[in-house]
């Protein structure tokens, strides 16, 4: 495998990391401030 | 405690409010807790009918209902159950919002609510068929205020500029600093009242172990926690310090703080009592961490 697939591979897992990482957050923050709901403009991340 | 005017209202709210969202399922220990906090002096008490289901609603009606003349009750509105009951809508539309509030009267059992609050918005609502709903409910006389839970600074300046809203809820601590870039100096501007929630940033300035929240580190959260330590002494505790950071930040008009428990409770109440932050505290507990600004709906 060419080093350019194994960058373009790592550039994928990160992004794909950082957006599970975001939606856990807005997750945990939802159940705090609005009881297990995420609610538009009261618990954006 | 003191009671401040509510924006351009006639509501004197306590400025620590009483936030109902963690109340439990037993009525009893909820009208316990909430007499406890009426005989104290709190007469701002916070709900949501999304809160379980609408249950909140009704524990706190129950609670409140031989008390009523003299306390100031705050629901909201926005968010609709689906008739298939797999989850929530969010919906600001009038017709809406005008069934929704006899459901919440009916909770409550009273016939009109202090404070009716939008449950959140979008800049792509319908934002004059939403205010058209809470002027029309003013004039019946079914609320005598209404105001908006936000913390979008464009949803805010388009409430501001089009309706009679006489508060924001909005998220505000040491850690949450974000509405003092333009928000608060706006709802100033325009006597617009600040009911400040997420005062402990989730307790992480009072006793929860660090770690990262919102754009900050745990690291940095560690140093915020460190810097409310060192501001605390042996009569005005960490969680007060968080506390008494909020209530000095002149656009707020009232801190609601979540309680669950009599120990919450006392919490509260005594940050009422602590002595206030110096100039120079709060200057040092503002140079503990980089303030951060709102990234998203500017």
């Amino acid at each position: 495998m060419s080093s350019i697939d194994n960058t373009i591979r790592c550039f994928l897992f990160s992004y794909r990391l950082r957006y599970i990482v975001f939606h856990l957050k807005a997750c945990c923050y939802a159940k705090t401030e609005s009881g297990n709901v995420i609610v538009p403009g009261v618990n954006d991340p | 405690m003191q009671y401040h005017l509510l924006g351009k209202s006639n509501l004197a709210v306590s400025e620590i409010g009483f936030g109902c969202m963690s109340l439990g399922s037993d009525d009893a220990a909820n009208a316990g807790l909430i007499h406890q906090a009426c005989d104290r002096g709190i007469n701002f008490f916070d709900t949501a009918d999304l809160y379980e289901y609408g249950q909140n609603e009704i524990t706190v009606g129950k609670a409140l209902k031989d008390r009523r003349s003299s306390v100031i009750i705050a629901t909201k509105v926005g968010n609709q159950w689906r008739e298939d009951g797999s989850g929530w809508d969010w919906n600001p539309r009038k017709d809406y919002i005008m069934a929704a509030v006899e459901a919440s009267l009916q909770r409550l059992q009273t016939d009109y609510i202090d404070l009716y609050q939008l449950h959140g918005g979008t800049i792509d609502d319908p934002i004059d068929d939403t205010i058209d709903a809470f002027e029309t409910l003013q004039r019946h006389g079914k609320i005598r205020w209404y105001g908006i839970s936000s913390i979008r600074p464009n949803v805010i300046r388009e409430y501001v500029k089009r309706s009679h809203i006489v508060s924001i809820m909005m998220q505000y601590s040491l850690l949450d600093r974000r509405p003092e870039e333009t928000v608060f100096p706006l709802l100033q501007e325009n006597n617009i009242g600040v009911l400040a929630r997420g005062t402990v940033a989730k307790g992480l300035l009072v006793d929860k172990p660090a770690a990262a929240y919102l754009n900050y580190t745990a690291k940095e959260v560690a140093t915020a926690a460190a810097a409310v330590k060192e501001a605390s002494t042996s009569s005005r505790h960490a969680a007060q310090t968080a506390l008494r950071f909020v209530l000095q930040q002149p656009a707020v008009t009232s801190a609601v703080a979540g309680i669950r428990t009599p120990a919450q409770l006392e919490d509260a109440l005594n940050a009422v009592n602590a002595s206030a932050l110096l100039p120079e505290e709060i200057k040092k507990l503002q140079q503990a961490v980089a303030i951060n600004t709102y990234e998203q709906h500017r």
